[in-house]
């Protein structure tokens, strides 16, 4: 150990001796560079050799930074508040859109860059054709057109677009801005040019490219720009070179990746009614489905939960509003606790169909509660005498029920008859009921008889005014009873009659007469003369006929009189 | 195939365009050349050094009210320089004209047409002194025009 610390010794020792002078002199260059570099001497340096490089090659220093910050290079001024909204609007939709979203995870699953996915998903502005173009001379660097929208003579063009844009370009310039032109329409063909530093490139389409075009051709010129920049830089004309070849063929591709979507696009259009259909059906399908998952889990939430809680197995089916209950129970607690369970868990109302054997109940009734059994000693009635009776009941009531349904379909004309007869019997009831204090009434024969009234003297027609009140005001009272019976009556009979003394044909006349008298009177009564009952309104003359006796003594003053009698029609 | 861009200048009327149509195979209206101040024509040609497509810009004269952008003359990888032998100030011109397209393409190769040459006749035609750069030429009898464009593509594709 002792060996080896004396052997670093002698070694460092030998370095110091053979290599001193060296090492002193490298500490002292070190420590010189560290001054350069911190000396603004050596920016200055680089700074000016970095502008004169710019000034002396800046085509080729604008290549070089055109991939990275190419949109920075291109000139919006011209069109820059339009591009900020556009910008804004393509955020606000970009940011919130399901698209985008829908977009980067196409590009992650199906490797397509969202750059090409940006160019499909554009509108239906189509780029005809694509050219790079030398800046200074104007030649064709590479061109690439659709198949059956090509330009005939592409050199040509691409020359003439290239003077086109330089004579605005030098009118911009003149006008003092910095601005450089980039879109040029003319009818329906619009030229989007889109400038680097050596080359430029003119897309043509058939209509004013939106933000997503723009940004799709300029992130594919950055591309271009950045693969092929020092061939644009030397490029002498020769469009015969294989980088030609390969940017043609590059170009094709892209262009390429918007002709399917176009035809897509246009069947998609074709196509959206059923689509549309197929969502809702869809929407709707989905719905309905969740909907009736939703009750079917409730409904088996419900079960579980009364199985645990009260140990019966119930069925729960939702109609309607209504939750329906169905099965049988043990005791008739469980049917309080089961409704108990329900009302807790949802508001529903709740349709009962439980069922509890009878036997259990009468157990449950007799053994919790001894008061029925009590009540049914007191009354000698037992529960089975009682059951009995109600099954006995309820046999009959069946029993009944069935005739009348019966008697129902039967016919029509029965069910009427039925209505009628049962009719008839309201009517006398309630007039029997109406009159049952009236002196004047005569229950049997369902009629006012004004025998004590004494209206007519001997041989008159005419009835004794004070006394006709009377009449009148019985016999309101009298219709205002029937008029709701109207369509029963056959007629309203008004009767006159006399005593027995004298001719009795001269009698009858006198009693029509009147009958006829009272008649005139009552039909000017309101009650009677707004009423159909006035034409139910019929006279009659009995003469001595029904002369009253006492005794075996005729009562002549109540012999001449009037009656007023209710005839129902035959067939009620 | 190789293309080169190819610039046709000189004085207002001097008859650049009438020589061009005489040689182009193809050409834009001329409508252009009012409008924007260039005509775009083109010409295949062959040379000893291979075919070559000429791209030719016909530019406007300066006119009192216009002038032209010398951005035209960028990238031009040869002209021609038109004058009227009838004018004179067009001859005087020639310079200005040859330092302008110079100081733009210091690299490029030219040549001079002295058109109108038809108004000649032998004689006057051996009094203009020309050196291998220059050509008496007319584009109503279509006098030494391909052999114009054959020189220039000549140099230009060396």
């Amino acid at each position: 150990m002792q060996n080896q610390k004396s052997s670093d010794s002698d070694l460092e020792r030998l370095r110091t001796l053979i290599l001193g002078s060296e090492i002193e002199h490298l500490k002292d260059l070190d420590k010189r560079v560290d001054n350069i570099f911190d000396s603004d001497e050596l920016r200055q340096i680089v700074t000016k050799s970095i502008s004169k490089e710019i000034e002396n090659n800046r085509d080729k220093m604008i290549d070089a930074l055109y991939p990275i910050i190419g949109a920075m290079i291109s000139k919006y001024v011209t069109q820059a508040i339009k591009e900020m909204m556009q910008n804004i609007n393509n955020k606000i939709e970009d940011g919130l859109s399901f698209d985008r979203y829908k977009r980067a995870i196409k590009s992650k699953i199906t490797g397509v860059s969202e750059m090409e996915l940006l160019l499909q998903d554009s509108n239906t502005t189509i780029i005809l054709s694509l050219f790079i173009i030398k800046k200074e001379s104007g030649l064709l660097v590479a061109k690439s057109q659709l198949d059956d929208r090509g330009i005939d003579d592409p050199h040509m063009v691409a020359s003439m677009a290239s003077a086109i844009r330089d004579f605005i370009n030098d009118w911009i310039k003149s006008h003092k801005s910095q601005s450089e032109v980039q879109i040029l329409s003319y009818g329906d063909a619009t030229l989007y040019i889109e400038s680097a530093g050596s080359v430029y490139i003119i897309a043509f389409l058939n209509d004013e490219p939106d933000f997503k075009l723009r940004k799709s051709i300029n992130n594919f010129f950055a591309s271009i720009i950045k693969e092929y920049s020092t061939f644009f830089q030397t490029f002498d004309g020769d469009d015969e070179s294989k980088e030609v070849e390969s940017l043609s063929s590059k170009m094709y591709e892209y262009l390429n990746l918007q002709k399917s979507p176009f035809e897509s696009k246009k069947r998609d259009k074709n196509r959206k009614p059923l689509k549309y259909i197929l969502y809702l059906v869809l929407l709707i399908s989905t719905i309905y489905i969740t909907y009736n998952l939703n009750i079917s889990y409730m409904e088996y939430r419900l079960e579980t939960l009364i199985k645990d809680k009260t140990n019966q197995e119930i069925e729960v089916n939702q109609v309607d509003d209504n939750l329906l209950l169905k099965g049988s129970v043990a005791q008739l607690e469980d049917i309080y606790e089961i409704e108990k369970i329900i009302k807790s868990q949802t508001t529903h109302s709740i349709k009962n169909n439980l069922i509890v054997p009878i036997d259990n109940i009468i157990d449950v009734v007799e053994s919790k509660d001894n008061k029925i059994s009590t009540l049914n000693q007191e009354n000698s009635i037992s529960i089975d005498k009682l059951n009995e009776k109600i099954i006995y009941i309820n046999r009959q009531l069946k029993k009944s029920e069935h005739q009348i349904n019966q008697l129902k379909k039967d016919s029509k004309k029965e069910i009427e008859i039925f209505k009628k007869v049962d009719m008839k019997k309201e009517i006398i009831s309630k007039l029997d009921r109406e009159f049952e204090n009236n002196k004047f009434y005569i229950e049997s024969e369902k009629s006012l008889d004004f025998r004590d009234l004494h209206i007519f003297d001997v041989g008159k027609v005419k009835y004794n005014v004070d006394k006709i009140d009377i009449v009148s005001k019985n016999f309101e009272e009298f219709i205002s009873i029937l008029s709701e019976y109207i369509e029963y009556i056959d007629s309203i009979i008004i009767e006159g009659h006399t005593d027995s003394v004298g001719d009795e044909a001269k009698n009858m006349e006198l009693s029509l007469k009147r009958a006829s008298a009272v008649r005139d009177y009552l039909i000017s009564l309101p009650i009677i003369e707004d009423s159909f009952v006035k034409y139910l309104i019929e006279i009659d003359g009995l003469g001595s006929k029904e002369k009253i006796e006492v005794d075996g003594v005729e009562d002549k003053e109540a012999s001449r009189r009037i009656k007023i009698k209710l005839k129902l029609k035959d067939n009620i | 195939m190789i293309r080169k861009k190819i610039v046709i200048l000189g004085d207002f009327s001097v008859g650049k365009t009438s020589l061009i149509r005489r040689y182009v195979d193809g050409s834009f209206d001329d409508k252009y050349l009012s409008t924007i101040g260039v005509k775009i024509s083109k010409k295949s040609v062959d040379t000893d050094s291979g075919s070559c497509e000429l791209i030719i810009w016909d530019i406007e004269g300066n006119t009192p009210t216009k002038s032209i952008p010398l951005t035209y003359y960028k990238g031009a990888s040869g002209a021609i320089f038109v004058v009227d032998i009838t004018r004179s100030e067009t001859i005087e011109n020639l310079q200005g004209h040859i330092d302008r397209f110079i100081q733009v393409n210091p690299d490029a190769h030219y040549i001079v047409a002295y058109n109108k040459a038809d108004i000649l006749d032998d004689t006057q035609k051996d009094a203009f002194e020309l050196d291998s750069y220059s050509f008496l030429t007319s584009a109503k009898i279509a006098q030494n025009v391909d052999i114009l464009f054959s020189r220039i593509t000549q140099d230009m594709m060396i």
